[in-house]
């Protein structure tokens, strides 16, 4: 710990006008939330797409416009993919619009979706930036001892939109590279969460510089995030919000 | 939406090559004949090009390069271009050769057509007419392009204004070390080797680490001093030097401007483009540069169905500019809702299929137009720009954003759509219900229709009957009606004969019993001719008397008349002797005058004559007296001398006299007389020889007088001579008169005896009356003579009448029994007339009946029951098909809702690749595009979007005319929203004039001088605003931002406007309450003015090594009364004023950007400010924003007289300035200095009235914030 205190200091001493008044090192609690999840396989189909031919399989629709009014789709989107889709030779209409034997398959292979192994996956949550930091929780082995916790530390469960996990685990997802991301090809998607929970909560140690740049006569704060390894502007701004005035008077000889 | 599209007629035209046209052809093809075969017919753009040699006109074929397919393929999609000149017999092709792909095929003043080249020599095609006309009607492209050429040349200016500060060349320099600031926005170099000319010049250029290809960002400021350059991170350098990845891998740093450099070339070629005729609308080039700008009037105006709710200006602004052909410009003073109107104008585009580009200067203004646009699923926006310039607002709508925002939109509506879906089921049964309802109803209705067929069928058939008993009832009325006509005739003329005898019997009769009988008639008459008679002697006797009076008179008249004649004759006899005895000429003349003898001519000569002579007698009697004294005395001294010697002296002296003699005056004569006298009585011893010369002395004198005397003599003759003759002329004039009063005697007597007849024969008439008339006559006269008159005429009457009795007597009888006969004739003739018009009126009421029945079948039959019928019957069949329908629509509700769940989840899952999938769709069909000025002409978007159906431009007062050529080349119909009365376009810290006058100032150019002094005086859009018609043209002038308390303090400015700027708000202190209560601000203040005292440290103070300026004390009370602000929010929390967690929004904006940064400071570092929603800012970057609050920091202050106010004097910044708060405005600054202090009158008169209105309102405060 020391040792990182000390090299980021030799940076921040780099810019001769930052004299740092104070630095400390604290922990904000990291929660290792644990996602089990069934991926499905299917062939990549957009979903436009998909509800066109569906509604086109399912429903008896006369004109784009009963299309437009079911989905609640500009007009023009749907005369524009019904075209395309009569082109491909995927839907024919005669009363109703109807899916030809290649559309139905093609839907088919777009609908079906292939439910792949439970997975599991871990991803380290920040309840003080409401997201899901990356970074490698071993690294944080290495430090000899922890310090004080971050006095504004946030436990709160877990706040995010489903979509954000789906990305996040998607993103993280070991399996990915294995499969290919052309059109028209199958792939692996997440679209749903089994369960989650949290397996465990770690502290992330972070150091904090107090600056003061004379010249401008300007006080700020510089966090080192040791997990994600770079400066941290969300923690940065809430130490700003919360304390700015307090160092002002704290450190009123200094700046004198 | 449809378009009517006209189908492309083809022109088919002969064409004849020249060698050298052929030439170019064979480079492509076997032959002309196989080239021109490759297409059955070609796309072709002509030019009309300047043809200098022939009357003859040349034209430019442009081959389409895109739409001819057989061609594009053949010359890998290069342009083939064909010079012709137009003949009678064809196109005469004189060159062909081919360009490059990049060569524009379409321009405004070439006409696209398709034509068919008949190359065949032996072949009559010609040119077709329509190819001729159309031909002419083009205007020739290079006079086109001069005209602009040489107009757009004035806009030179503004692109040297940005060219100033552009070097060509990259710069490079080295770097020791550089430093991050505390949040990572901005890294500061330390560097070397930049020339001093240099360090101005790198603001504003983009830099990046030599070597890298990411750039970093561009300069914000150039300290030469320091040796520094301070650089603003692009977003993603500033992500990677938070990871501690950004590590520069060489020591040198490259500035480049070719962010500038392309605007520039950007600019340019806006220019260029306008030029080559490549704007969309062909008419661009006149209403820029017209004096009066040529517009097309609006066809027709257009009625709208509003989505927004508008104002009346807004309404004329939104119709004006749908209605408009090419140009329609609007003003929009700050708060007035032009992005209201910028957004209806949009969506009405968009419902009408077209495509609108919305346009600005800025970034800023871009997004604020778009996120206000309503969200609406006809509109499709999209942001085009650089990502990370684009503000907040604008974000959403990039388009990597867009499907998210559209996925937000779908979803909003789709779960609007499922939380009522099981009401549609209801809906739906209600809906069948009422369907066979109404077919119930239109079934019933067919029934009663089939009923009236069958009547209509029977109706017809009468119809024809009752037609028939019409028709002979008229025949039979022919002959009754002429029985009739005849009766008629012959009973008036009966009756007409019938009142003629009748009259002359009653007149007859009423003569008779007036009389009684003829003889006493006769009787009558008798008397009054007695009468008359008598009356006439009466008026003869009356008349002579009169006459005689007369003759009398004269006859006495005459009597006298000779008497006087008489008289004067004799007296006349008389007086010839009187003449004899007059001795002077007065009593001649006494005597004319007296017997009235008038001077003759000879009479007057005569007098005249002897007048003259008397006159020149003047003096005779004297000399007459001297002569005799001197005879006397010579008559004595000769006496005494004696004879002989008198003699012999008389003797000499007649000698002597004989050479001339002395002249004397009588005087003298007398003296020497006396003097001879006195010497004899004083002489007592006289001798003789003294008396000798005496006598001498006096013969010499008697020579003298004698001569003098004996003229006069002579004149007394002749006046006696005449005075004799004028007797005897007097004389001859008496005798005439008394011959010519002799003549007349006869007359006078002659006179006197025929009156005294006349008076004798009148008395002898008058005695033989008198005895006729006896008494004595009382009457006048005329009274007379009027009674007479009246007798006259009766009796005269009296005679005709008695003559008539006399004749008609006799006849009586028989006129009485003519008369009965008569009376019988007419009773039967009317008789049998009354008979016969019984029997007409009967055939007419038979007639009438029957009609009236025709008319009642007619309406029968005029139904359409067939179209009633066949209408029902087609409704019926509408009614069960929509029932139909319905049924079908209910079978297929619980599929569609479980489609639009499936939707749903679907939506809510949308991967990355569905998203994608969506954005193609999105940007393929948006509708309204937005971006800046000069992003517009960035190739990508030239590529994407050639043309917009319409352009609109806000914010136009802010922009160049060359930056805003570019958007307006795109635009078919372009419309313009500004305010010249807020800021015009700012180059770096200052307003364009500003920048212009700094040049000016240090140019030695007079050319250039001039040139940029034009600039100065031309504002493109107050030109057009001013110069356009009424139709073309808007002011919108209700504001909804400001409190009316501070709309006040802009009024002015708009004063000389068509409409005054008014309040829209119903009311201000109710949806303006800004709900605080504190020590500088209290509940019902809208406009504070803190005055600054005139003493440190309110003074004004300015930093060492730059321009601006800053006001410390300003601050201060800024800082107090931002915290009084937060206090006064959290208080109004407290109390429930406010909502919870209201964040006042708090804009502190500044004249100067020194101030602005001091503030940034203040509130960042030493002020925790919780319950304010913070924004600082100069005025000129506000332009556009509005906060609740508004704080001005005025600055400027300084203690000398005529103190330069600097930024502060422009009103318009002044306007931008008061006009951006909703609901408090709290100026900061001198009222002092800005009223009375400051240098030039105009802006002392601005500032004045504006503590006017802050007086007005008690809003004048000191620097504590106390009441003034």
């Amino acid at each position: 710990m020391n040792a990182l205190e000390n090299k980021l200091t030799k940076k921040i001493k780099q810019d001769p006008k930052a004299n740092i008044l104070a630095t400390f090192s604290w922990c904000f609690p990291i929660q290792t939330i644990e996602f089990k999840y069934k991926p499905v396989k299917r062939l990549t189909m957009d979903i436009l797409m998909k509800m066109v031919l569906l509604s086109c399989k399912q429903a008896e629709i006369a004109e784009p416009k009963e299309l437009s009014d079911l989905l609640l789709v500009e007009e023009l989107f749907i005369r524009d993919l019904l075209q395309n889709l009569q082109n491909k030779g995927l839907v024919e209409k005669e009363a109703y619009f109807r899916l030809t034997a290649r559309g139905e398959k093609q839907l088919e292979n777009g609908i079906f979706e292939e439910e792949q192994e439970e997975e599991t996956q871990e991803l380290l949550y920040s309840a003080n930036h409401k997201d899901f930091l990356t970074g490698n929780m071993e690294d944080l082995d290495d430090l000899d001892e922890l310090p004080e916790p971050f006095p504004y530390a946030s436990e709160e469960p877990m706040d995010v939109e489903d979509e954000v996990i789906f990305n996040a685990l998607q993103e993280n997802r070991p399996a990915l590279k294995n499969e290919e991301k052309d059109q028209d090809a199958v792939q692996t998607f997440i679209t749903s969460i089994t369960s989650n929970k949290i397996i465990q909560i770690n502290d992330v140690p972070c150091v904090q510089f107090i600056l003061y740049n004379k010249e401008k006569d300007l006080l700020y704060t510089r966090v080192w995030n040791t997990l994600t390894g770079h400066w941290d502007e969300t923690l940065e701004k809430l130490l700003t919000e919360k304390e700015l005035l307090k160092w002002r008077e704290d450190y009123l000889e200094q700046i004198k | 939406m449809a378009q009517v599209v006209a189908k492309p007629t083809v022109m088919r035209t002969n064409l004849i090559l020249t060698n050298k046209a052929r030439e170019g052809i064979l480079a492509w093809a076997k032959d002309e004949h196989a080239f021109f075969h490759l297409q059955k017919s070609f796309v072709v753009h002509i030019e009309h090009v300047q043809n200098t040699s022939h009357d003859e006109m040349a034209v430019t074929l442009y081959f389409d390069n895109v739409e001819n397919n057989a061609l594009a393929e053949k010359l890998d999609e290069q342009v083939a271009v064909m010079n012709c000149v137009v003949k009678y017999e064809g196109l005469l092709a004189t060159n062909f050769r081919v360009l490059s792909k990049r060569v524009p095929v379409h321009t405004n003043r070439r006409f696209k057509t398709k034509m068919q080249f008949a190359t065949n020599a032996s072949n009559t095609v010609g040119l077709p007419l329509e190819l001729h006309s159309k031909i002419r009607e083009l205007p020739i492209a290079e006079e086109r392009s001069k005209y602009v050429q040489k107009r757009i040349s004035s806009w030179e200016g503004y692109l040297k204004i940005q060219e100033r500060d552009a070097t060509i060349d990259d710069m490079t320099v080295s770097f020791s070390h550089y430093e991050v600031n505390e949040d990572f926005s901005r890294i500061t170099f330390k560097i070397n080797g930049l020339k001093e000319n240099e360090w101005k010049k790198i603001v504003g250029l983009s830099a990046k680490v030599q070597g890298s290809k990411d750039e970093l960002g561009s300069v914000l400021k150039a300290h030469s001093s320091k040796k520094t350059v301070e650089i603003d991170l692009r977003p993603f350098i500033q992500e990677q030097v938070r990871k501690d990845r950004w590590h520069p891998k060489t020591r040198e740093l490259v500035f480049s401007n070719f962010a500038t450099l392309s605007q520039i070339r950007r600019l340019r070629k806006g220019f260029s483009d306008l030029e080559k005729g490549l704007a969309a609308n062909a008419n661009l080039e006149k209403i820029l540069f017209e004096e009066r700008p040529r517009i097309q009037q609006p066809k027709k105006r257009v009625e709208l169905q509003f989505d927004n709710r508008l104002n009346e200006f807004q309404r004329e602004a939104v119709i004006g500019a749908l209605s408009a052909e090419d140009l329609y410009v609007i003003q929009g003073p700050p708060g007035t809702g032009k992005t209201t109107v910028i957004s209806e104008i949009c969506q009405q585009n968009a419902k009408a299929g077209l495509k609108t580009l919305v346009a600005s200067q800025s970034n800023l203004a871009v997004d604020n137009a778009l996120s206000r646009l309503l969200a609406n699923k006809d509109i499709r926006i999209l942001r085009y720009g650089r990502t990370e310039s684009i503000e907040e607002e604008g974000k959403k709508f990039i388009e990597e954003n867009v499907a998210l925002y559209w996925r937000e939109q779908t979803l909003h509506d789709l779960e609007a759509e499922l939380a009522i879906h099981r009401d549609r089921t209801a809906e739906l049964d209600l809906a069948i219900d009422q369907k066979e309802k109404e077919l119930q109803g239109l079934q019933q209705q067919l029934a009663v229709l089939e009923e009236k067929i069958a009547e209509q069928e029977q109706a017809e058939k009468d119809y024809v009957i009752v037609e028939e008993d019409i028709k002979n009832l008229k025949k039979s009325l022919g002959p009754l009606r002429k029985e009739q006509r005849l009766l008629e005739e012959k009973a008036s003329e009966l009756t007409a004969k019938k009142i003629i005898e009748e009259k002359q019997i009653q007149q007859f009769e009423e003569l008779l019993s007036k009389y009684g009988s003829l003889e006493k008639l006769e009787e009558t008459v008798q008397e009054k001719q007695t009468e008359v008679v008598k009356l006439r002697q009466q008026v003869s006797y009356l008349l002579s008397k009169g006459e005689l009076e007369k003759a009398e008179l004269a006859l006495k008249n005459a009597r006298t008349a000779y008497q006087e004649w008489l008289e004067n004759h004799r007296k006349l006899q008389a007086s010839n002797e009187a003449i004899e005895e007059c001795k002077k000429i007065q009593d001649l003349n006494v005597f004319m005058e007296e017997h009235h003898i008038q001077a003759n001519t000879k009479i007057e000569w005569q007098r005249n004559s002897f007048e003259r002579i008397k006159a020149q007698m003047f003096g005779y009697n004297d000399w007459k007296e001297v002569r005799n004294r001197l005879n006397g005395a010579i008559g004595y001294l000769e006496g005494q001398i004696g004879v002989s010697e008198s003699q012999r002296i008389l003797q000499k002296v007649e000698i002597e006299t004989k050479n001339g003699y002395s002249s004397y005056s009588i005087r003298e004569i007398d003296s020497a007389i006396d003097h001879f006298k006195r010497f004899l009585l004083e002489t007592p011893d006289l001798y003789i020889n003294q008396l000798y010369v005496y006598l001498e002395r006096l013969y010499n004198r008697r020579f003298f007088v004698e001569e003098q005397f004996g003229m006069l003599e002579n004149q007394r003759q002749e006046i006696m001579r005449l005075f004799q003759m004028m007797k005897q002329e007097v004389k001859s004039q008496v005798s005439y008169i008394l011959n010519t009063s002799k003549q007349h005697e006869s007359g006078l007597l002659n006179v006197g005896n025929r009156w005294s007849a006349e008076v004798e024969q009148l008395k002898k008439k008058i005695d033989k009356l008198s005895e006729a008339v006896q008494e004595e006559l009382t009457e006048a006269l005329p009274d007379i003579q009027h009674q007479l008159n009246i007798q006259e005429k009766e009796l005269e009457q009296l005679t005709i009448q008695m003559q008539s009795v006399a004749t008609t007597l006799p006849k009586l009888k028989q006129i009485q029994d003519t008369f009965e006969t008569l009376l019988k004739e007419e009773e039967d003739a009317l008789e049998n007339l009354a008979q016969t018009e019984v029997k007409v009126k009967e055939i007419n009421t038979k007639g009438l009946l029957q009609e009236k029945k025709l008319k009642e079948l007619e309406q029968i039959l005029q139904q359409d029951l067939a179209r009633q019928k066949q209408y029902t019957e087609e409704t019926i069949k509408g009614v069960e098909n929509i029932i139909e329908k319905l049924h079908h629509d209910k079978q297929q509700l619980p599929i569609k809702q479980k489609l639009q769940q499936q939707w749903h989840q679907l939506l809510l899952n949308a991967s990355e690749h569905d998203l994608d999938e969506i954005r193609k769709l999105y940007v393929n069909h948006a509708n309204v595009i937005g971006t800046t000025c000069v992003a517009s002409a960035r190739k990508e978007f030239m590529d994407n979007y050639p043309t917009f159906d319409v352009v609109i431009i806000d914010e136009v007062s802010k922009a160049t005319p060359p930056e805003l050529l570019l958007p307006m080349l795109k635009g078919k119909k372009i419309i313009l929203v500004g305010d010249h009365h807020q800021l015009p376009p700012l180059i770096g810290d200052d307003t364009l004039e500003e920048t212009l006058k700094a040049i000016i100032d240090e140019s030695d150019d007079l050319q250039e001088i001039n040139e940029l002094k034009k600039l100065l005086k031309e504002s493109l859009f107050e030109r057009l605003f001013k110069n356009l018609p009424k139709s073309n043209k808007q002011m919108l002038a209700i504001q909804y931002r400001m409190h009316e308390n501070i709309m006040k303090t802009i009024a002015p400015f708009y004063e000389n406007e068509d409409s005054h700027l008014q309040c829209g708000l119903e009311n201000s202190d109710q949806v303006r309450d800004h709900h605080l209560e504190g020590h500088y601000v209290k509940r019902d203040d809208h406009l504070i003015w803190l005055d600054m005292p005139s003493r440190k440290p309110y003074f004004e103070e300015q930093m060492k090594n730059g321009k601006s300026r800053f006001n410390p004390g300003e601050l201060d009370t800024i800082r107090h009364t931002l915290l009084d602000l937060n206090q006064a929010t959290e208080m109004a929390i407290t109390s429930g004023n406010l909502p919870k967690g209201t964040k006042k929004s708090v804009g502190v904006i500044s004249f100067y950007g020194e101030q602005v940064k001091k503030i940034d400071h203040l509130i960042q570092q030493e002020l925790k400010l919780d319950h304010l929603q913070l924004r600082t800012g100069t005025v000129d970057r506000f332009q556009g924003m509005e906060m609740d609050v508004i704080i001005v920091s005025m600055v400027r202050n300084t203690d000398h007289k005529g103190g330069d106010i600097g930024f502060a004097n422009d009103y318009r910044r002044l306007n931008v300035a008061l006009s951006r708060a909703r609901e408090l405005l709290i100026l900061v600054g001198s009222v002092e200095m800005f009223t009375k202090r400051a240098k030039k009158k105009e802006s002392r008169a601005m500032y004045s009235h504006l503590l006017e209105v802050v007086k007005s309102q008690n809003g004048l405060r000191d620097e504590e914030g106390k009441a003034k």
